[in-house]
């Protein structure tokens, strides 16, 4: 007597056998650098933080990454616009959106900088002083 | 017998490449709370006093110490390009969502309450699809010119 199973035909079989392993390879992935991160963060509201970054058009880098374009060739256009603009940490795998007027910041984009500011909520950060590097030093530029 | 087992064989792969292709996007949100200009905002908690920056009239310590008020703040400051930011929720103190978007085109509807579809946008942004504020008890799609 044959088992249910070898009644199957096995293109059928190997078509199902793919599409759960799709199915599971898609769950598993690690989410888009552009997307939010559900990874406990080291820090809470109101926090003073000084963090140290680059500064970038978070709504070009977030597309880029996400659709897997080239983020260097992100030019500013959004932040000239008024889009919000980033700032990727050094130490933490997140990129802070920054409540700054953005066009005040087009000429430092790309720059590597030091913010200490506030945290409003997760991932939003109020700059109170923005440093950009002057030799060995650090000078202020808001 | 052979053709039905077969059958059930083709109906559960469309079942699970279906599954496949309709699994939300993670990023995917609706946020619904109040418009609110970030940094003023953000001052006001930073105070504890958050309901003092909540509205578009925004309460802020005077010269000699005495809360004043200045009328459509929020307003003014959404004018100036300080990004925009939804409050989750009808009380202040929740998330704040920055709106990717130019701030300007939304200063307007500052103290709206507002519904926001769209992509979350690292840890602490929304790029909206759609922005509605509720007017008269509906909600009304506000237009917007979005370079994406």
């Amino acid at each position: 007597m044959r088992s249910p199973t070898a009644r199957v035909p096995l293109p059928t079989l190997l078509l199902a056998l793919l599409t759960v392993v799709a199915i599971g390879c898609q769950r598993e992935a690690p989410e888009e650098t552009g997307s939010p991160s559900d990874q406990p963060v080291d820090y809470a509201p109101e926090d003073t933080l000084v963090v140290t970054g680059t500064l970038l058009d978070a709504t070009c880098h977030a597309e880029m990454e996400t659709q897997g374009g080239d983020p260097s060739t992100c030019e500013g256009d959004y932040v000239i616009h008024g889009y919000p603009v980033g700032l990727r940490d050094d130490d933490r795998d997140t990129v802070w959106m920054l409540v700054a007027v953005p066009q005040s910041l087009v000429d430092y984009l790309t720059t590597h900088v030091r913010v200490s500011g506030v945290v409003r909520s997760r991932g939003v950060l109020v700059p109170q002083q923005i440093d950009v590097r002057d030799g060995d030093d650090w000078a202020a530029v808001l | 017998m052979r053709y039905v087992t077969h059958f059930f064989s083709v109906a559960l792969v469309a079942v699970l490449a279906a599954f496949t292709f309709t699994t939300d996007n993670p990023a995917s949100v609706t946020v619904q709370g109040n418009l609110v200009d970030t940094l003023c905002y953000g001052d006001a908690v930073n105070m504890d006093m958050p309901q003092a920056a909540y509205n578009d009239d925004h309460m802020v310590p005077g010269p000699d110490g005495e809360m004043m008020e200045i009328p459509n703040c929020a307003t003014a400051c959404a004018n100036m390009g300080i990004p925009v930011g939804v409050n989750e929720g009808d009380a202040p103190g929740g998330q704040t969502y920055i709106l990717v978007t130019p701030a300007n085109q939304l200063a307007d509807y500052m103290d709206q309450e507002v519904r926001v579809e769209g992509t979350r946008v690292f840890d602490g942004g929304i790029k909206p699809n759609t922005i509605e504020v509720k007017e008269d008890g509906e909600w009304k799609e506000v237009e917007i010119q979005l370079m994406m």
